[in-house]
């Protein structure tokens, strides 16, 4: 029942998503509003985004380099992330995000990452393509254990700006996950893979 | 500088929250998935009983599992029919009152008590007409049925109507009803055992252990809980001589000496500062470690080679038994089953010896 619940939630976010921009582009072409200029950002200006799609389990990575399956389902992700401009092409700042996946006995994987974020921006109006580095701490839970994960997230966007303050867009973020064990054979690389949209807000 | 020091910091707190039983990430690569079996698993599991060849549970109603060809197979299209339409069962045995075993159940219905009966062996399939009307049982709602002293004596545990009820134990030998404990309790008995030198009955009801020749039950005075107000859950005895009592604050009292002395773990046992209530023992004879059944924690393996014995949780946290209810085991050879509330799981590798099993079924 939570599945089904979730899988759904997540299918109406990612629908919203997608269509919220058309729905507005269109209204802005019935009123004939003649096209703005590309925007320029320049240092101070910030931006707030939220992101909510699929997560994707690809793999554990022993210390030792050796692959294995991770069993698990694929589920959902989200963050909600804080930027300000150095320059017009570097933006730093932070993110927290959230995923949840089934394991096969139906429990459930939850984490909680905690990043600082850098992101290298190319623009060719309308269109952005940030590439981005998080570095941070990814709170795990399962069933009765929680940790703490060193985590880096390294990632591209593609986004479309629908005018000075809004963009819109796709995200691909890898989640590189570092589990260390007081058991030496038994520490663990966890490696996901976020597929997210994206609305982001500059002012 | 300051990222370099963060990272750092990072680093040590990732390595200072390792699990030392491994990691989640290792403990999701090992997890395979449990066979589920067509038995329903939100059902709370009142008891399993075998007349070979075949297993008989009360989940609700009682479905018939076969022995043979393995594994087992349930019967979820046809139960054993009850003795009124939508009766459940709420305890059930195999007991032979001679000449050989029958199914033994107690039955309630929405609308209230429906009574003990029997279906007769050796293959049965119907309660209906099945009644047992002994006066001392035959009005009552059965809360417990016990199989004692080798297979001779079932404990039936009672419930009297009245306001408010009252509970008692009635001791059937194969021919004749008799009085165990009088309707006088004010507490359901929850456990019955018995040891064999000079031939003592044990029970649990409430806050007290009672102990006692037949008819002459009294509360045990040898017994010094952790708590006066202490709940004692369930009594049990392995092999005639030795007992074990379970309490709802975390406590396994052991004796070896038939209740001369007891000895408790060394401390209330806790999971996050909460306290494990415990429901049940079981074990093969004479074995130094023995299964203790929890309300929501799974089972622990008692060890009474040590002094005072000590408690390890079952280990496996990634499937549904970790967190069960478990009211009853059976054993039979090397086959484990589990009663839970929410199913019945089975294991094919029991080692009685160290309480070791290899895999879980949900049946």
């Amino acid at each position: 029942m939570n599945k089904r619940f979730l899988s759904i939630f997540i299918a109406a976010v990612l629908i919203m998503c997608v269509l919220a921009p058309l729905a507005a582009q269109d209204e802005q072409d019935k009123q004939g509003k003649p096209k703005e200029p590309p925007p320029q950002y320049t240092l101070g200006d910030q931006t707030l985004s939220i992101n909510a799609g699929l997560f994707v389990p690809l793999f554990f990575l022993t210390y030792q380099f050796a692959a294995a399956s991770t069993h698990l389902t694929v589920g959902g992700a989200g963050s909600l992330n804080w930027m300000a401009y150095v320059n017009s092409w570097l933006r730093v700042g932070i993110e927290v995000g959230g995923m949840f996946a089934f394991s096969p006995n139906g429990n459930t994987l939850l984490s909680l990452p905690i990043t600082a974020k850098a992101s290298y921006i190319l623009s060719s109006y309308p269109f952005e393509i940030p590439f981005s580095l998080g570095v941070g701490m990814n709170v795990v839970k399962y069933i009765d254990k929680s940790m703490i994960d060193l985590i880096l997230k390294p990632g591209v966007s593609g986004l479309w700006a629908y005018n000075a303050s809004w963009s819109f867009g796709l995200n691909a973020t890898y989640w590189w996950s570092m589990q260390f064990s007081k058991t030496a054979d038994q520490g663990r690389i966890g490696n996901f893979l976020e597929l997210s949209l994206c609305a982001l807000y500059h002012y | 500088m300051k990222a370099r020091i963060a990272i750092v910091l990072l680093v040590m707190i990732s390595f200072l929250s390792g699990c030392p039983e491994g990691g989640i990430y290792y403990t999701l690569e090992k997890e395979t998935p449990t066979t589920d079996n067509t038995l329903k698993n939100g059902i709370p599991i009142h008891g399993v009983a075998k007349l070979v060849p075949a297993y008989y549970v009360a989940a609700g109603s009682v479905w018939k599992g076969t022995l043979t060809p393995a594994p087992v197979a349930w019967d979820t299209s046809t139960p054993i029919t009850p003795p009124v339409d939508g009766a459940l069962c709420t305890a059930l045995v195999a007991f032979d009152p001679g000449p050989g075993l029958d199914l033994y159940g107690g039955f309630i219905t929405q609308s209230g008590n429906v009574g003990l009966y029997k279906a007769a062996g050796p293959s049965p399939t119907t309660f209906v007409g099945g009644q047992i009307t002994d006066p001392l049982v035959v009005d009552k709602q059965v809360a417990l049925l016990e199989v004692l002293n080798g297979g001779a004596e079932l404990v039936i545990s009672t419930v009297s109507p009245g306001d408010p009820f009252s509970y008692g134990l009635v001791l059937f030998d194969g021919t004749t009803y008799s009085t165990l404990f009088p309707d006088t309790a004010t507490k359901p008995f929850t456990g019955v055992a018995f040891t064999s030198t000079p031939g003592t009955y044990w029970a649990v009801s409430g806050t007290s252990l009672y102990s006692g020749a037949a008819g002459a039950l009294v509360v045990e005075p040898r017994l010094t809980k952790s708590a006066t107000e202490e709940v004692l859950t369930s009594v049990f005895s392995d092999n005639g001589t030795r007992l074990f009592v379970t309490s709802n604050l975390g406590y396994v009292y052991y004796s070896a000496d038939e209740g001369a002395t007891w000895t408790p773990n060394a401390s209330a046992m806790k999971v996050s500062d909460t306290v494990v209530s415990f429901l049940t023992v079981a074990g093969g004879p004479n074995q130094s470690k023995m299964l203790v059944g929890s309300d929501g924690y799974g089972y622990y393996v008692l060890d009474t080679a040590v002094t005072p014995p000590t408690l390890a949780r079952f280990a496996d946290s990634t499937i549904g038994l970790y967190t069960a209810s478990i009211s009853r085991f059976l054993i039979d050879e090397n086959r484990l089953f589990a009663c839970t509330l929410k199913g019945l799981w089975r294991t094919e590798s029991f080692d009685a010896t160290d309480c070791s099993v290899e895999s879980w079924i949900q049946e």
